[in-house]
C-alpha cells in the first residue's frame, strides 16, 4: 500500500480519491435537515438517559456530538437508528420519521456503531457484501463499490483476510468502508475512534471530514475526545442526558470566555 | 420484492459460510447421529425387531427405524445451536447490521431463520447418504 494511512506514513490522512455516486437529495428532501431530533426522550428502570433532546444536523454538514461517557450518545444514537424505540419525541432523517416511514429513514442512513459488528469469521470482503444485500444493492455495483469502497480506505489488499485478523484501526476502516457501501446522505460514527492510536484517528476523522466536504455526506460524529473538535464544528454537548450547547464549537469558547473546546466544556458541564 | 430478493440471498450465504467456516460444529452435527446409529442401533439390532405396518408380520430393522428420529434430533440441535448463535450476535453486535437494515424488521428475522432452517438440510442428506451405505 502507498497510502497515507498510520501504519504506512503519519500524515494522518487517507490518500484514496473520494469517488463518485453518492445521490442527491429529492425535491420534497431538499430543504429538510439531515437529522432532526426533537424532544427526545429515554428512560432505563426508571432512570432517565435522555432529556428533551433537540437539535438537528444541517444537510451536508459535520456535527460533534461530544458527552462524557454515560452522557446519552450511545441511547441517542440506538434510538436515531431504530434499535430502541424512543419514550417520547421524534427523530426525522431529510423529512421522514423514523417511527412512520423508518425504511426511507433507514435507507438514507450509514451507521458505524461504538461496538464492532462485523462478523469476525467472515472476510472483508464477505461482511461487505452481506450489507450490500441488505441494502438491496446488485450483485454486479455492489462489487463496484466494494472495489471503490476499500481502495478508498487503502485495504483492498486485506480484502480476503478474516476480520478476526486484522487491527482494530483496519475493522474501523471496513466498517466505515461497510457504512457508505449503499451511498447514504447521512453518517452517523458512534465513538469510532475509541481504542486507536492517535495517527488512526486523525486519519479516520480526516476522511470523514473530507467525506463531507467534498461529498456532501452529513455527518454526526459521537466522541468524548476533544481534540476531535474543531472551532469551525457544529457542537451539540450532551451532558446527563441533556443537551448543554447546541452550537458552533468556537461560540461556546467564546460564550465560556475559556480558549479551548476543552476547557469550555469543562466550564459548561461544571457549571 | 427485489429488494426483499437480495437481502434473502444475502443472508442465506452469510448462514452458509458462517456454517462452512466452523468445521468443527459441522463435523459434530454428522458424527453425532451416526454414533447412536452405529453404537445403539447396531447394539439393539439383535434384541429389537420392530413391526410398525398391519398386518404386523414384517419386521424392520431397528437401524431403519430410529433413522427419522436421528434426522429429527439433527434438526433439534441445528435449531437450538442456531438460537444460541442468535443471542450470541445480539449480544456481540453483529446483529446490528441486520436490524438496520431497510427492511421490515419480521422479514429480517423470519428471513434469518428461513436461512437457518436451508442450511441444515444439506447436513441430513449427508447424513442420509451416509446411513444408505450403512445399508439402512
Amino acid at each position: 500500500m502507498t497510502g497515507a494511512f498510520p501504519s504506512e506514513s503519519a500524515t494522518g490522512a487517507f490518500s484514496g480519491k473520494v469517488g463518485p455516486g453518492f445521490p442527491s437529495e429529492n425535491a420534497t428532501e431538499k430543504n429538510e435537515p439531515a437529522l432532526a431530533v426533537a424532544h427526545l426522550s429515554h428512560s432505563f428502570s426508571g432512570r432517565r438517559a435522555l432529556d428533551d433532546v433537540c437539535f438537528s444536523v444541517g444537510s451536508g454538514g459535520f456535527t460533534v456530538l461530544l458527552g462524557l461517557n454515560g452522557a446519552g450518545k450511545t441511547t441517542l444514537i440506538s434510538l436515531v437508528t431504530g434499535l430502541y424505540h424512543a419514550h417520547g419525541g421524534s427523530v426525522r432523517v431529510f423529512g421522514h420519521a423514523l417511527r412512520e416511514d423508518p425504511l426511507r429513514a433507514l435507507a438514507a442512513m450509514g451507521v458505524v456503531f461504538q461496538q464492532l459488528t462485523l462478523d469476525l469469521d467472515l472476510t472483508v470482503r464477505e461482511n461487505l457484501r452481506y450489507h450490500a444485500s441488505l441494502h438491496g444493492l446488485a450483485k454486479s455495483l455492489a462489487r463496484e463499490r466494494q472495489a471503490a469502497e476499500l481502495d478508498r480506505l487503502e485495504i483492498s489488499d486485506r480484502a480476503d483476510e478474516r476480520v478476526r485478523v486484522l487491527s482494530g484501526g483496519l475493522r474501523r476502516r471496513v466498517e466505515i468502508a461497510r457504512a457508505l457501501l449503499h451511498r447514504p446522505r447521512l453518517l452517523l460514527l458512534d465513538e469510532p475512534t475509541v481504542g486507536l492510536d492517535l495517527s488512526t484517528r486523525r486519519a479516520i476523522l480526516a476522511h470523514v471530514r473530507k467525506l463531507c466536504g467534498d461529498e456532501g455526506v452529513s455527518v454526526l460524529w459521537a466522541t468524548h475526545l476533544m481534540d476531535e473538535v474543531e472551532t469551525g464544528d457544529h457542537l451539540v454537548l450532551l451532558h446527563r442526558g441533556a443537551v448543554a450547547w447546541d452550537g458552533p464549537a468556537g461560540d461556546l469558547c467564546a460564550a465560556t470566555g475559556r480558549p479551548t473546546v476543552a476547557d469550555a466544556f469543562m466550564a459548561r458541564t461544571q457549571a | 420484492m427485489i429488494h426483499h430478493l437480495r437481502a434473502l440471498s444475502g443472508i442465506i450465504r452469510r448462514e452458509l459460510l458462517r456454517t462452512m467456516n466452523q468445521r468443527g460444529r459441522l463435523a459434530a452435527a454428522v458424527v453425532r447421529p451416526l454414533v447412536w446409529l452405529a453404537l445403539f442401533a447396531a447394539g439393539f439390532r439383535n434384541v429389537l425387531g420392530l413391526s410398525i405396518t398391519p398386518p404386523y408380520e414384517t419386521y424392520i430393522l431397528y437401524e431403519v427405524y430410529i433413522t427419522p428420529g436421528l434426522v429429527a434430533m439433527m434438526l433439534l440441535f441445528h435449531g437450538m445451536n442456531n438460537s444460541l448463535s442468535m443471542v450470541y450476535d445480539r449480544e456481540m453486535g453483529s446483529m446490528r447490521t441486520l436490524l438496520v437494515a431497510p427492511l421490515p424488521r419480521w422479514y429480517l428475522l423470519g428471513a434469518r431463520l428461513f436461512a437457518n432452517a436451508l442450511v441444515v438440510i444439506p447436513i441430513v442428506y449427508v447424513f442420509l447418504a451416509i446411513a444408505r451405505w450403512w445399508d439402512v
